[in-house]
């Protein structure tokens, strides 16, 4: 009885070991591959479109609106809406309340290089969870709205 | 029992090495708030309280020299400092004590008045007030529009009467006190084309006797000062220069250039201008003609200290072709300066010494 609980302790620690070794390599995958440096530029997109609404240019410090969101007469705005004073950027998600199509604000900051989302209505509300990124993309749904961070191969203009 | 040592040891060396690879890493400082400038650095720092303490520092430097240097509005009544430019410019002829930092700092714009042949002149401010208005006035401004035959005119009648003088600024000091006196009834002292630059180099130098390697400041559109890059190898930053024809287009940039511990400056009639029979009037005036001269769309300056090259910048931006290169034939060496031209006919001219320039191509 002895000698098999012995055995058993054996493979228990084995496995915890292997375990541990397991995180430990994904830690240290983590570390080497995720993306690092600083990113040029953000872009937001909308709904499946694969052309960037509108643009963040971390380098030199300017937002630019690559075209309007196509949304009913309804809506007495035109979208999105770029505030550089308060530095949002205010799209129509896709997520109805009442039959009202809400919105999706971003919030970027140039020094940080950085995006957050900070107001959205969804069920989980997760994408205005998951607080600032500077590197990894924030995906809102059923919003259909999208920030993913790239480079341009330039650090600075003047 | 060797398995499992094995193991741990195994899971301490994956902590250990983990845990090298990042001692310190790259943190961000910016601000708006002196000099009407978007301010951004980039240092790498241990923690973000090491960093913190770097930016009270740097915020300090760009405080002080907005401060003393604004010819906008008196210093506050609290504060530590005897004058600034606007409270110089009301007491022509005067002899006023001033502080130290602001004594140095005109004494470098005379060095480069003297350097320049008086292409960079800090006394024309009379002159350079009319143009700006002529630009930017909210109510009477004419920024990237055409600037009506009448007010064109009469902008040159005023600035006709002007008599720019040569050589009005005496400096002085004695038992470590220092002293100005602006020998003109109606000079006006204007630091805007050096002062940011000076800040900036000021903050380049503490960066640097911290011996911090990584670090890079934005001060602005037109102006940098970079030490390496930690993201890339060789610690280079590619810096690309802006199109002054191509403003509004995605495409908005004619090279790049590879550097690292330098500054870099551009001077240009691209951010504020106004047009008048085909020609751009921009806020860079000319202490030889006292007008806005059309030789360059950009001139962009390369070199050790950020104080410098923005004021020479603007020196050979009012410099014909011919005087350009004689002006470089004495001075690029000593001075260490790199230049890259964007001529008005929108050919590029490049005066390199070790410094990569690559056109876009077209």
């Amino acid at each position: 009885m002895k000698k098999n609980l012995s055995v058993k302790n054996k493979r228990d620690i084995l496995l915890v070991t292997l375990l541990f070794t397991l995180l430990g390599g994904i830690f240290i995958l983590f570390r080497l591959f995720a993306f690092q440096g600083e990113a040029a530029v953000a872009n937001v997109y909308y709904g499946n479109s694969n052309e960037p609404i509108v643009s963040i240019d971390f380098v030199n410090y300017r937002v630019i609106k690559n075209y309007d969101q196509n949304v009913s007469n309804s809506y007495d705005q035109i979208y999105p809406i770029i505030d550089e004073a308060e530095g949002t950027i205010t799209l129509l998600g896709d997520y109805e309340l009442s039959g009202v199509r809400q919105i999706v604000v971003i919030q970027y900051h140039y020094g940080n290089k950085t995006v957050q989302i900070i107001q959205e209505q969804s069920p989980n509300n997760i994408c205005s969870r998951e607080g600032v990124s500077s590197g990894w993309p924030l995906i809102c749904l059923p919003n259909r709205v999208r920030v993913e961070f790239g480079t341009t191969p330039e650090d600075f203009t003047v | 029992m060797k398995k499992m040592a094995l193991g741990f040891i195994f899971i301490i060396s994956i902590l250990i090495l983990s845990a090298c690879t990042k001692p310190g890493s790259m943190f961000s400082i910016s601000f708006f708030e002196y000099m009407d400038t978007y301010i951004s650095i980039s240092v790498y720092a241990q923690d973000q309280k090491t960093a913190d303490e770097y930016e009270v520092v740097i915020q300090d430097i760009y405080k002080t020299y907005h401060e003393l240097s604004t010819n906008y509005e008196p210093l506050s009544e609290d504060s530590l400092f005897l004058e600034n430019i606007y409270t110089i410019n009301q007491k022509n002829n005067q002899v006023i004590e001033i502080d130290e930092e602001l004594y140095h700092l005109i004494e470098k714009a005379e060095e480069i008045r003297v350097l320049t042949d008086g292409y960079f002149d800090i006394s024309i401010g009379e002159v350079v007030n009319i143009w700006k208005n002529l630009l930017i006035d909210e109510e009477n401004g004419y920024l990237f529009s055409e600037i009506p035959d009448s007010v064109f005119q009469t902008v040159l009648e005023q600035i006709e009467l002007i008599n720019l003088e040569e050589d009005v600024i005496e400096l002085t000091s004695q038992n470590d006190r220092f002293y100005i006196q602006v020998k003109s009834t109606h000079a006006q002292l204007d630091l805007g084309a050096i002062s940011k630059g000076y800040a900036t180099q000021l903050v380049f130098e503490y960066l640097q006797g911290l011996d911090i390697q990584y670090f890079s400041i934005s001060a602005g559109s037109s102006s940098i000062a970079v030490g390496q890059n930690q993201a890339r190898e060789g610690g280079i930053y590619n810096v690309s220069l802006a199109n002054p024809l191509k403003t509004d287009s995605t495409d908005r940039t004619y090279g790049m250039i590879y550097v690292k511990d330098i500054g870099v400056t551009t001077s240009g009639d691209y951010e504020q201008y106004a047009t008048h029979q085909n020609l751009r009037y921009h806020h860079i005036v000319s202490p030889k003609t006292k007008l806005p001269m059309q030789y360059y769309h950009t001139i962009t300056v390369l070199g050790e200290d950020l104080g410098m090259l923005d004021a020479i910048s603007t020196a050979l931006f009012s410099m014909s072709p011919g005087t350009l290169d004689t002006w470089l034939d004495n001075h690029q060496s000593a001075l260490n300066l790199e230049i890259i031209q964007f001529n008005y006919d929108a050919t590029i001219v490049t005066h390199m010494i070790t410094t990569v320039f690559e056109e876009n191509a077209s």
